[in-house]
């Protein structure tokens, strides 16, 4: 048997592992989920080190006719790396918050440049374009787009009797809002149910041919 | 106002009367309550099943403090009752001194002379403690002359201040700051419901800022109130109450808190459990002794002194055993309650020690300082401490004979003393009712405890809800409250969903009696999935169930998915494909296949996709993936295709790798060198991201996408991801903004993608430049000038050329020339010139004698279709609906197709009976002609190489055609030979079928169906049994 009809039978048993679950929580359906939780771990562990690590050690800090400076950048990740570990001592763990603060902060100037330029801008000009090129189709993004930022507008007037409530025109265009959000969350429902459909089928098929052998 | 005030108030008139003291000015107006009509004392409810007596053995002023601590100064005592060290349930002046603390504004010290000028005679007075007998303290309450001058080392500093300020009246400022300063913390939480904060507040009391915590705990556990008394209330009884005169019930300005106390009866004792009541002790011994009823001369009649009573105990014959190892026994028990119970929150610190050292240093400051107070100045651990320096032996003989007959109480001897105790202190049960107790012998909990009904009822209660047994042999009955509310379907649902999520379900630790809990199969859960797992199952088996259209053979040519597919299409030889595999094995059954026909089409164009992931496993995967596309003789890496490098840190991964793409691509996977031509992100051709979550589309969109402007990027996501990639999409639909140019959802599209690549018609592949391919016999020929074919395709291609070093087949498949884009329309507009493309040669006869599986004649191909639908599907003379229908084709029947039209709306087939007639071509699904030559079989050029395999034509010249009836001459006339190419080589390379394709669509056809079914069948049932329950309740 070669290492390909291995690996297909082998997946064909744990695929009846995890269906097994139907039948509740169990011991087969608990070495299948452990057994792949354990292989992901381990693979994404040598696939960084082999892919990431090694290859900045090897372009920084062992890289030949390099100059200091190269080598100091290649010491900053292992530097911040180091401080993450300290979070395990209640003594020296704030050390570790340097470290966290600069993935927070790298990565949510990332993100919000990243969605000026990549959502946001390309969203609204889409959207000003729509009602040029078509204006049924461009009105409903329009009301859909603008309603939808109204329904998420929590500015509001202090009542006499101290309630806050927002005015009713925002009140209207909100509810609207919030109907194109109900939409769009079953549609993303409905989504997740073909997609765990497709699955199912793709795996029955596969145990099919397993089989059959097909 | 409660009786029991009312009864309070009675017994000061009656104690005043008793004693003969002057009364006092500022007693309040008791009315016209005489000693006839004060209520008389029920010694039965104030005898107590006590089975120790420590306010004896503490005597004195640690008799006092017991008596404070006790439940009956819990229940019936206000805070100068606790803190006086004096019994003050019978002084007088103790309103008025106790006025001067609710005047005192902010926690201030009332003036210490005034309040010693208004402290009672034998409170101010007590010059010496060792007077036998004061005038208005009873002698039985004297304290022991050498206790009382005794120092003791563990009292506190207010204690013994008091002590020494009893000599002389200036002390007393000291003795009075003291109270402010160190009031017992405890004190609070003794009397919940006087409003303990108000109270401790006015001695200035800063120990007690988390009182309502404390009380909350206390409630928790049976010990508190259940109702907090408003501020309001509180700020009338610093300006009013304390004046008001009138009785509680009459009094429209009575605050609310103090009607509280009325709950604060004998049901709702405070903690009476913990510190013994000494009053009541001695109550009920007093009249539960049958040998003291027997040595008390003229028991019958009402004494007149309780000295006489307490003489008689000295002729009481002892032979009761000693018991005093009993004594020291239960006091630890009474720790250990202390120490064992969390919620108590006031364990000493030798229960802090016994703690775990992890919970002592998380234990709150508030908590761990009450506790070190409470050890230190509480009247419960003085009553302690005095317990350890004051055996048995050393009490008086009076006591000594009293504690000993009070050990031999029986349990049911409650009745028949009454008149005794109430010839005694005549007044004292109904002012100060006593807490009807029960020895708690039987309790799991809080052995040789005397517990109240109310506590007794919550300790059951607690034993019920964990299941505790009730004693040490004694099991539970049945599972517990909580693990039946655990074990309900609702609880059930919610461990089961955290458990699917992976997360570690705070259970609380049940007791081993729990453990019986029995994990059920879930019916309703078990049923759903079985029938949903059976319709999709069956349609793999029973065709009947096959229900519903398999997926067209074509995109729509304005859909997002035709859009990607010409991105791919428009792919030239040697270009780079960026393709971004976000997805993991969880998505790779519904993944894989349209990663599979993107691969095998970036590949059969000749471009060379890199690989990038954001998922290591992902990136395995889809290397193993791509390995096998190649068949038997795989791809070669790092020429072919590329699987360079893993993406790590998300988003910000992500964007690095736009900003320095050489970095990432530099090496493979393995560390090898890739040597790829790429020096930023807009030296690809197209970037191609296949995810199972939109975020990742985002990601790509928002990262990658602004720094390669006038890339195309084609998305391919699973259904789920679908609705929020979807704006991306629309974004890319003008060509002036940077977003997807196309996008592929599922496995819908997946199936139409590689219908088309797998289909007999596929569009004209393009050549590699370095391909020399010999020149072609069979000419291209325009089809038909109405026929509107991209430039790509309508351009007519050179003779094509085999190339040399590629045997051909000597009888190759010849296939219609393809419109690129698929678009199948019901709307098309008939001409009367229809033209039809030919799909074989001229020399193609069809024979009635049909076999859909047999070679044509001279073995040539027989280009066969299969209706894709279940139902039947109509023949028409020509292309387009307003013809007639000449037959009816059954469905899933198989065709055999002899043309089209021009834009390959409309197949034209032969019938088994010979008739021919047109067909749409979304109704049919084009099926792969024979194989090829075994020359040809297996055989692969290099990436971008494909064969184009023409049809050999005996006669060397153009194919054209046999036409049938109208279209036949016009097809003669318009259409000579469209250029019938077929990919061969890359083809047997790159098989486009998969096990059980059909079947899974139709599985999942079903299984939606059935699962709309069950959703619908479900939500009905809820529906009509809330109206049912409300229609019950109602």
């Amino acid at each position: 048997m070669s290492t390909e009809q291995i690996g297909l039978w082998a997946g064909f048993v744990f695929t009846l592992m995890i269906f097994s679950y139907v039948l509740g929580d169990n011991f087969l359906y608990r070495i299948a989920v452990y057994v792949f939780v354990g292989l992901t771990a381990g693979f994404i562990t040598v696939v960084t080190v082999e892919s990431l690590l090694l290859p900045w050690v090897n372009g920084t800090l062992l890289a030949a006719n390099t100059d200091i400076g190269t080598r100091a950048v290649g010491l900053v990740p292992f530097i911040l790396g180091a401080l993450l570990l300290l979070k395990a001592s209640p003594r020296l763990g704030r050390l570790g918050n340097i470290a966290i603060a600069f993935i927070i902060g790298v990565g949510t100037a990332v993100a919000l440049v990243g969605a000026i330029t990549g959502t946001l801008l390309p969203l609204i000009a889409t959207t000003s374009s729509g009602v040029r090129v078509d204006v049924v189709n461009g009105f409903l993004i329009f009301l859909g787009v603008s309603s939808t930022l109204i329904y998420f507008w929590y500015l509001g007037r202090r009542t006499p009797i101290g309630e806050v409530r927002r005015g009713l025109a925002a009140r209207v265009v909100g509810v609207v809002g919030q109907g194109f959000i109900v939409i769009t969350l079953g549609a993303i429902y409905a989504g997740a149910i073909l997609t765990s459909l497709t699955i199912f089928s793709e795996r029955i098929s596969f145990i099919l041919a397993r089989i059959t052998g097909g | 106002m409660s009786d029991e005030f009312d009864d309070l108030r009675s017994l000061f008139d009656d104690e005043e009367d008793e004693e003969g003291h002057p009364a006092a000015d500022n007693l309040p107006d008791t009315g016209d309550v005489s000693d006839e009509d004060a209520p008389r004392l029920d010694t039965g409810e104030l005898s107590g099943r006590l089975g120790q007596l420590d306010w004896q053995q503490s005597g004195g002023d640690e008799a006092d403090a017991a008596a404070s601590s006790s439940g009956l100064g819990v229940t019936g005592q206000l805070d100068w009752q606790k803190t006086s060290g004096h019994e003050p349930a019978f002084t007088e002046d103790v309103d008025d001194w106790m006025q001067e603390f609710a005047e005192a504004d902010e926690l201030a010290v009332p003036d210490p002379q005034a309040v010693w000028d208004d402290m009672p005679d034998w409170l101010a007075g007590d010059d010496s403690h060792d007077q036998p007998a004061e005038p208005d303290v009873p002698d039985w309450l004297q304290p022991d002359d050498e206790v009382s001058d005794a120092t003791h080392p563990e009292r506190p500093d207010w204690q013994e201040e008091f002590h020494a300020g009893a000599e002389t009246p200036p002390d007393a400022e000291e003795w009075l700051a003291g109270i402010g300063e160190s009031a017992p913390p405890d004190l609070g939480t003794a009397l919940p419901d006087v409003d303990s904060d108000d109270f401790l507040n006015l001695f200035g009391t800063d120990e007690l800022e988390q009182e309502d915590e404390i009380s909350e705990i206390l409630r928790d556990i049976g010990l508190g109130t259940p109702a907090e008394p408003p501020a309001e209330a509180m700020e009338e009884v610093d300006e009013s109450w304390f004046a008001d005169e009138e009785p509680a019930e009459t009094s429209p300005e009575l605050p609310a808190w103090l009607t509280e106390i009325e709950d604060f009866g004998p049901e709702d004792a405070a903690p009476d459990d913990v510190a013994l009541p000494a009053n009541e002790d001695f109550f009920s011994e007093l009249e539960n002794l049958d040998d003291l009823r027997a040595a008390v001369p003229d028991a019958d009649e009402p004494l007149q002194d309780i000295d006489s009573l307490l003489a008689g105990y000295d002729t009481v014959e002892s032979g009761i055993p000693d018991t005093s190892e009993r004594l020291l026994d239960l006091n630890p028990d009474i720790e250990r309650l202390l120490a064992d119970d969390d919620s108590f929150g006031f364990a000493g610190d030798e229960a802090a020690d016994d703690l775990p050292e992890g919970l002592v240093a998380e234990l709150p400051d508030w908590l761990s300082e009450m506790g070190a107070s409470v050890d230190e100045l509480s009247a419960a651990a003085l009553l302690r401490q005095g317990q350890k320096d004051r055996p048995v032996e050393e009490l008086d003989e009076r006591l000594q004979a009293l504690h000993d007959a009070g050990l031999n109480l029986k349990p049911d001897q409650e009745e028949g003393v009454s008149d005794l105790f109430k010839s005694l202190l005549p007044g004292v049960n109904e002012a100060l009712p006593p807490v009807p107790i029960v020895r708690a012998a039987d309790s799991g909990i809080a052995g040789d405890l005397i517990l109240t009904d109310a506590q007794r009822s919550k300790i059951d209660q607690l034993e019920k809800m964990v299941a505790a047994g009730r004693l040490p042999g004694q099991a539970a009955q049945g599972m517990s409250a909580i693990d039946r509310t655990y074990d309900s379907p609702f609880m059930q649902n919610v461990f089961d969903d955290a458990e699917a999520a992976g997360e570690e379900e705070p259970r609380p630790e049940a007791p081993a009696a729990s453990r019986r809990r029995v994990r059920r199969i879930k019916i309703d859960r078990l049923l759903v999935t079985l029938v949903v797992a059976a319709a999709v199952l069956l349609p793999f088996f029973v065709s009947s169930l096959r229900i519903g259209d398999l997926p067209p053979s074509a995109f729509v040519a304005s859909s997002a998915a035709n859009r990607a597919f010409q991105q791919v299409e428009g792919l030239h030889v040697g270009d780079y494909v960026l393709f971004a595999a976000e997805y993991g094995p969880t998505a790779a059954a519904e993944l894989d296949s349209l990663t599979d026909a993107l691969l095998r089409h970036i590949i059969e164009r000749g471009a060379r996709p890199v690989i990038v992931s954001g998922n290591a496993v992902g990136l395995a995967h889809v290397n193993n993936l791509i390995e096998n596309i190649g068949g038997e003789q795989a791809l070669e890496a790092n020429q072919e295709y590329y699987v360079t490098r893993y993406l790590a840190a998300g988003v910000i991964g992500t964007r690095a790798f736009a900003r320095n793409v050489v970095n990432y691509v530099s090496t493979d996977m393995n560390g090898q060198a890739t040597n790829l031509g790429v020096s930023n992100i807009g030296d690809f051709a197209l970037i191609v991201v296949v995810a199972e979550r939109a975020e990742e589309v985002r990601a790509w969109a928002e990262q990658v996408v602004p720094s390669a402007s006038g890339v195309p990027f084609v998305a391919a996501v699973s259904y789920a991801a679908a609705p929020m990639a979807e704006p991306y999409v629309l974004s890319g639909s003008d060509s002036a903004l940077p977003g997807l140019s196309g996008m592929l959802v599922g496995y819908r599209d997946a199936y139409t993608y590689r219908a088309i690549l797998g289909a007999a018609g596929r569009p004209p592949q393009l050549l590699p430049p370095a391909a020399t391919t010999p020149p072609t016999t069979m000419p291209l020929v325009e089809a038909t000038p109405e026929v509107t074919e991209p430039a790509e395709s309508a351009t007519p291609l050179p003779p094509t050329e085999i190339p040399s070093a590629t045997p051909l087949p000597s009888e190759t498949p010849v296939l219609p020339t393809e419109m690129p884009t698929l678009v199948p329309t019901e709307t098309q507009t008939p001409t009367p010139t229809t033209t039809e493309t030919p799909l074989f040669p001229a020399t193609f006869t069809p024979t009635p004698s049909f076999t859909p599986e047999a070679a044509g004649a001279g073995g040539l191909p027989v280009i066969t279709g299969v209706i894709n639908t279940s139902q039947g599907v109509n023949v028409r003379e020509n292309a387009g609906r307003e013809f007639a229908v000449v037959a009816v084709l059954a469905g899933r029947s198989t065709v055999q197709i002899i043309g089209r039209n021009g834009d390959e709306s409309w197949y034209k087939i032969l019938l088994e009976d010979g008739t021919e007639g047109w067909i749409s071509a979304s109704l049919v699904t084009v099926q792969s002609p024979a194989s090829p030559t075994p020359e040809s079989a297996g055989k692969r050029l290099p990436a971008g190489m494909r064969l184009q395999a023409v049809t050999p034509t005996p006669e060397g010249g153009a194919v054209v055609p046999e036409a049938t009836e109208e279209a036949t001459a016009e097809v003669m006339e318009a259409a000579t030979v469209a250029a019938p190419t077929v990919s061969v080589g890359d083809s047997a390379a790159l098989p486009v079928t998969m096990a059980y394709q059909d079947e899974r669509w139709y599985s999942m056809t079903f299984g939606i169906i059935v699962i709309v079914a069950v959703i619908t069948l479900g939500a009905v049932v809820n529906i009509l049994r809330s109206l049912l329950i409300r229609r019950g309740r109602s």
